[in-house]
């Protein structure tokens, strides 16, 4: 519940008392609905609001936390679960693969109270590294996986898989994809809230300490629950014909997420409903294959419509005629988007049979459609070929005042010619700056900064420099252990830890070093100095990330200490532009007379308060908090401060 | 063949422009007026001053995402991001960008499309408050879009309602501007 929503007005709209809400919003109010007692995330798009949502709720019974990373997310939640409370994980696609060990061997435990893991898949990608379909690694794991069409449903299925989770003792994972979290729609009023049993852990060491003996045994039961689910009408009833339909015939299509509601709407647009039966499956694993396969079977040829991967389409490849991405007819990768699922509907049902049936602009589209086979495919803001010609995207940059920005450019000045390992972040976008050379994933940047060290020791050549650039969130998540074993090891490169004090990508949610708690109480911080220390660290310097010169002498000195043979870390530190409540200092002024108009602070430094005109550059005030690192930037010294940096 | 069963918009910006915001006083409002609306956005890696493009539906439909060319209507709320939104437009759509008519060149339409202007940003300072040049387009919209679906009094109230307290009078006031600038 968002408190900035309107109050309801059930006399208007549809259906008495919906509110339009974002999918994760909708999900929020099925966990506090279903009187979820525990829930853990680590933020990450398209997920991060499910648990800001449900932190605004009123609930005496629930505690919730930003974890440190998914795998302890998932960890605490599990306990919480096998104690019999009703718990939630939630985490983006990327965050599973954090969260695999936990989740792999609680497929064998199982819980107890219901545990639904919300895992939000991002096809496209719009905001992460992969593409991965998370149904793959539920089936991988052996835990059911619900596939929502719409945010209402998403809803409703945190209510359905807290029902299987208690009947099978397994948790559930809830796939929400990018395009359910962050839509929005009319959800129903909530509901009062389940007041399921209190905690009461019922100690049995074969189950929750299970020994390989025992491994196997609770294989045995997983396999058995797994077998059974498909044919409960719990499960089963999910599935089904999204319109009656004759039954027999020619082709069909199956479909599953927002593939089946943009067929649903391709369909209706088109009055096709008995031309184009359409099956749905909301729960794709375990599939209740006989149901699908006894509806479908009839047909000649189904056409398989699903995100990301080739899920159902390889599950039921070998009873059912399936179409899809095994024969080409949906592409392998990027959104599927009305645009593929009307195409390869079109190619499926044969294009000619339709020609009478669309509306002369569709016609006309689709014409524009079949002569530039690129179109519509994948994120319509990449510069693939859907975007229009000629028309590129404004691209992501950092913030005005940005400390990063600051520590970027000090990098490049101080090492120039090293080499930058990065890592997932605002500071991924120090790319730009050309201070970014890899992202691998959460945290790598340590362990590829000590990597290339090793690699390099190997030649005879002249020493190669390397920085690594870390935040402070991300190294919490991933980055101290990277960093105990680079240490342990005797690697010696220059880390930089970015420090802005918050999680600023997602929407900056507290750190563990800010000590702050997602329900707003206060928590014990964990200074992140500390951490570095007790990771071994005998070579820190910490600075103000504005104060330009004492971060390059830092950096210099850490350069030299890292060409001795030293692990040498900097802690930069200065609070994101999001989180100041003061001004960093005054917009310096510009001598249009000294500048020569090179485009150094425009184009390479790329503050996005400066701008290049014909007579110079000149900065928007209102974009400028006052950084003042401009000035240290331009190479003619045409940038001053008015009255002194920081005031 | 069926009658299309939604009217689709594109709300189109960047980072900061308060898009998703707009999307969201639409949503309200559309539901006040007993209507059925879905809405996505699409922006780059963060929202830091990218691109951000936001799909609003109003009617019965499943899906938040729509066909190329089925837009009834293009808000570009920065010009800049017109040619990028364009592929989407129907060919008998709309165009309203915030801007002056000097913005207008170098946008190519197709088609009987309509291309009208409006300087929101110019309105919105005028009455005190530059950031709200968003409701003076959706004002500019209800004016003078033939069929755009939302009404001026559920707009109002959904502004009224979604505050914050101190801005409404303001915003409302923007809102006004925008609706009887045509
Ligand atoms: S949100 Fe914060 S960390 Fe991210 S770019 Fe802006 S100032 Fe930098
Ligand atoms: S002081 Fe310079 S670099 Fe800093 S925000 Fe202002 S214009 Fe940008």
């Amino acid at each position: 519940m968002s408190p900035d929503l309107p109050p309801d007005n059930p006399k208007r709209s549809p259906g008495g008392g919906h509110r339009l809400l974002l999918g994760n919003e909708a999900m929020a109010q099925g966990l506090y609905e279903a009187g979820c007692r525990v829930a853990a995330a680590y933020p990450g798009t398209p997920s991060t609001e499910i648990l800001e949502s449900l932190s605004t709720y009123q609930a005496g019974n629930l505690h919730l936390e930003w974890s440190v990373n998914e795998k302890i997310a998932v960890e605490v939640a599990a306990a919480a679960s096998c104690a019999g409370l009703r718990s939630a994980a939630v985490m983006k696609q990327v965050g599973l693969n954090v969260a695999l060990d936990p989740l792999m061997s609680l497929a064998y435990t199982g819980v107890v109270g219901g545990m639904v893991i919300i895992v939000a898949d991002d096809p496209g990608p719009h905001s992460s590294q992969t593409e991965q379909d998370t149904r793959l690694l539920a089936m991988a794991a052996g835990v059911p996986v619900l596939d929502p069409v719409t945010p209402e449903e998403a809803r409703e299925m945190v209510h359905q898989a807290y029902l299987i989770s208690e009947r099978y003792q397994t948790p559930v994972i809830l796939r929400p994809v990018l395009r359910i979290c962050h839509s929005r729609g009319p959800v129903g009023p909530v509901s009062d809230r389940y007041e399921g049993p209190g905690p009461a852990f019922v100690k049995d060491t074969n189950r929750w300490a299970a020994t390989p003996r025992h491994r196997l045994t609770l294989h045995g039961e997983l396999n058995r629950k797994l077998e059974k689910m498909p044919s409960d009408p719990l499960v089963s009833g999910m599935n089904g014909l999204w319109r009656p339909s004759k039954g027999q015939g020619e082709a069909a299509i199956l479909a599953s997420g927002t593939s089946a509601a943009y067929a649903m709407d391709l369909i209706a647009e088109r009055g096709m409903d008995e031309e184009m039966p359409l099956f749905v499956v909301r729960c794709p694993w375990p599939l209740g294959e006989e149901g699908v396969v006894e509806t479908l079977g009839g047909f000649k040829r189904i056409l398989v419509l699903e995100e990301t991967g080739p899920f159902l389409e390889i599950l039921l490849r070998h009873r059912l005629n399936v179409s899809g991405r095994t024969d080409g007819l949906v592409p392998s990768e990027g959104e599927v988007t009305p645009d593929v699922v009307s195409e390869a509907m079109d190619a499926f049902f044969g294009i000619s049979n339709l020609r009478s049936q669309i509306s002369k602009s569709g016609e006309g589209e689709r014409e524009r459609l079949l002569s530039d086979p690129g179109s519509g495919i994948g994120n319509p803001l990449s510069e693939e070929p859907g975007a229009a010609a000629g028309a590129k995207p404004s691209p992501p940059t950092l913030c005005a005042g940005c400390p990063h920005r600051s520590s970027f450019w000090a990098l490049k000045k101080t090492m120039p010619g090293a080499i930058y390992t990065g890592d997932i972040g605002c500071y991924t976008l120090g790319i730009e700056l050309g201070a970014v050379d890899t992202v691998l994933c959460m945290g790598a940047s340590i362990s590829q900064a000590a990597g290339f060290y090793w690699a390099y020791r190997q030649s005879e050549g002249p020493a190669q420099p390397i920085a690594g650039v870390i935040g402070d969130s991300t190294f919490y998540h991933a980055g101290v252990p990277a960093l105990i074993n680079a240490v342990q090891q005797g690697a010696a490169f220059v880390l930089v830890i970015v420090d802005n004090g918050t999680t600023a990508m997602t929407g900056c949610q507290p750190t563990p070093g800010t000590g702050e708690l997602l329900s707003g109480k206060e928590g014990r911080d964990v200074p992140l100095e500390e951490v570095v220390r007790g990771c071994g660290v005998k070579k820190l310097w910490i600075v103000d990330a504005l104060d330009f010169d004492a971060l390059s002498n830092s950096i210099s000195t850490a350069a030299a200490a890292a060409a001795e043979g030293e692990m040498a870390v900097v802690i930069s530190r200065s609070p994101c532009v999001l989180n100041i409540t003061e001004r960093q200092g005054a917009v310096p002024a510009v001598d249009l007379e000294i500048c020569t108009a090179c485009g150094v602070c425009t184009d390479r430094f790329g503050c996005p308060a400066l701008v290049m005109e014909e007579d110079g550059v000149h900065i928007i005030a209102d974009l400028c908090p006052g950084c003042g690192i401009c000035i240290e930037v331009c190479p003619t010294g045409a940038i001053a401060a008015p009255g002194g940096r920081k005031g | 063949m069926k009658a299309v069963s939604s009217y689709d918009i594109v709300l189109a910006g960047r980072g900061g422009q308060g898009v998703i915001y707009l999307s969201r006083i639409m949503g309200q409002a559309a539901l006040l007026q007993g209507l059925r609306i879905r809405t996505t956005e699409t922006h780059g890696m963060a929202m830091r001053g990218g691109s951000v493009q936001c799909f609003v539906r109003v009617g019965e439909v499943h899906g938040p995402l729509f066909r190329k060319g089925s837009a009834a209507l293009v808000m570009a709320l920065h010009p800049g991001e017109t040619s990028l939104a364009l592929p989407h437009l129907r060919e008998d759509g709309t165009v309203l960008i915030s801007g002056g008519e000097g913005e207008k060149t170098g946008i190519s339409l197709a088609g009987s499309q309509k291309l009208l202007a409006l300087d929101a940003d110019a309105i919105a300072v005028e009455q005190g408050n530059p950031r709200s040049a968003n409701l003076a387009l959706l004002g500019g919209a209800v004016g003078s879009v033939k069929g755009f679906p939302l009404e001026a009094w559920s707009i109002e109230a959904a502004i009224a309602g979604m505050g914050p307290a101190g801005t409404v009078e303001r915003n409302l006031e923007i809102f006004r501007k925008g609706l009887n600038s045509f």
